[in-house]
């Protein structure tokens, strides 16, 4: 036990050395922007899977709270000059004060009925940020003015900086994520996941414990909103709020297995990876050939491994801890 | 009569409504779906009629909101799952 310690935290340090030189050795900002992606992507399956994951609420509205967080900075930076640092934080706290209605209304709820009220409530926003122009751009979105160099604002004109951005972020929600899987929280969000009624019996408060992980969950999704429009200088409802961001949360924690510290992580690498492979490769010569391609790989993940790659790969372990001859 | 042009995500516009029309009338209830079916019709134009053009819909996900808020299990009742 000791030893295997030891060497996880040996595999961290070198992976974090590694992310943190990666902008340094690559130069072609394509390679950059995929980085970024990835590291975006990760780290809102990761906010994600706190609530999906652990709890096994299957959220498809945390566009919602993307949207939320995206449009409050946005807000606060062009009409009252405030930073979209403190915007990120503001966004995240606008978040959560949405999450707590829409919480009481879909946690009532159970499975399909929970999904689609979550959907539901995504789409409403959506539509409420289109349709009243006063509240934001409308339609029309806005592009955020740009302002060269100004890391207060933050605006970069290197690529990099984004990238030690969004890898913060996801230090930050995978910290958070290792502090409550290791706490009574975590415990009770996974007795939540197995088995609601039966957490209940034994006394889990399991309203309480779901508020607060959602909780915390649009706080972090706000977050990446805000980074994400910052990133591509450019807001409006359909992307703030689109359903695909919902569906990618979910999907690369599915595929890398939900419930687990590293799943997201590891199912946007493949993910996002195969899909900007696929494109290079296949979307020159027979256009839309990637989409399917990327499709049956989906499939086939799910459909064979659906407790995700982690998954996969903790078994693949504890088979070769079998096969070796034990060891004190 | 055509409503929409031949595209390959013409799929998302109904799946959705699907969707909704299945949960908001109790899943495993054909009547029900029937019956919610028609209902999001109704709210989606007088949506379209009294809100705007672009966002009729809003009027459906408030009242499949609304529904659950008071009706956890869709309307069609039946037992709680």
């Amino acid at each position: 036990m000791q030893g295997q310690r030891k060497w996880n935290a040996l595999l961290l340090a070198a992976a974090v050395i590694i992310l943190l030189v990666l902008p340094l050795v690559v130069k072609s900002s394509f390679a950059i922007d995929i980085f970024i992606r990835i590291l975006l992507f990760s780290f809102i399956g990761v906010a994600w899977n706190l609530m999906g994951g652990y709890a096994k609420q299957l959220s498809l509205g945390h566009a919602a709270y993307f949207g939320l967080g995206a449009y409050t900075s946005t807000i606060l930076q062009i009409d009252f000059g405030i930073s979209p640092w403190i915007g990120m934080i503001a966004g995240g706290v606008v978040a959560m004060l949405a999450s707590l209605p829409i919480g009481w209304l879909c946690f009532r709820l159970r499975g399909p009925y929970f999904t689609i009220a979550t959907i539901a409530t995504a789409q409403a926003l959506m539509l409420i940020f289109l349709k009243f122009r006063d509240l934001a751009w409308g339609a029309e979105g806005t592009t955020i003015p740009n302002l060269g160099n100004a890391p207060l604002m933050v605006q970069f004109e290197a690529k990099a900086a984004y990238y030690y951005v969004a890898l913060g972020l996801l230090a930050l929600g995978l910290a958070i994520t290792y502090r409550i899987e290791k706490s009574w929280m975590g415990y009770y969000l996974v007795a939540i996941g197995e088995d609601e009624d039966a957490a209940e019996a034994i006394g889990v408060n399991a309203p309480r414990i779901k508020r607060d992980i959602y909780l915390i969950s649009s706080f972090l999704t706000a977050m990446a909103g805000t980074f994400y429009t910052q990133y591509i200088y450019f807001i409006d409802p359909a992307t703030a709020f689109s359903f695909n961001i919902s569906i990618e949360a979910a999907l690369v924690s599915i595929v890398g297995g939900i419930g687990t510290l590293w799943g997201p992580v590891v199912g946007t690498v493949l993910l996002e990876t195969t899909s900007t492979l696929l494109q290079s490769w296949l979307g020159g010569s027979i256009g839309g050939v990637q989409l399917t391609v990327y499709s049956l790989i989906l499939m086939a993940v799910i459909l064979w491994r659906p407790t995700g790659l982690m998954g996969l790969a903790t078994e693949a372990y504890q088979r070769y801890l079998r096969r070796r001859p034990a060891r004190a | 009569m055509p409503f929409y042009s031949a595209y390959p995500f013409v799929g998302q516009v109904f799946v959705l409504m699907a969707f909704v029309a299945v949960v908001l009338g109790t899943l495993g209830n054909v009547i029900g779906a029937l019956i919610a079916s028609l209902m999001m019709g109704v709210a989606e134009s007088l949506g379209i009629q009294f809100v705007g053009a672009d966002s009729g819909q809003i009027v459906v996900f408030a009242m499949l909101l609304l529904t659950l808020a008071f009706k956890p299990n869709g309307l069609g009742g039946g037992r709680a799952r």
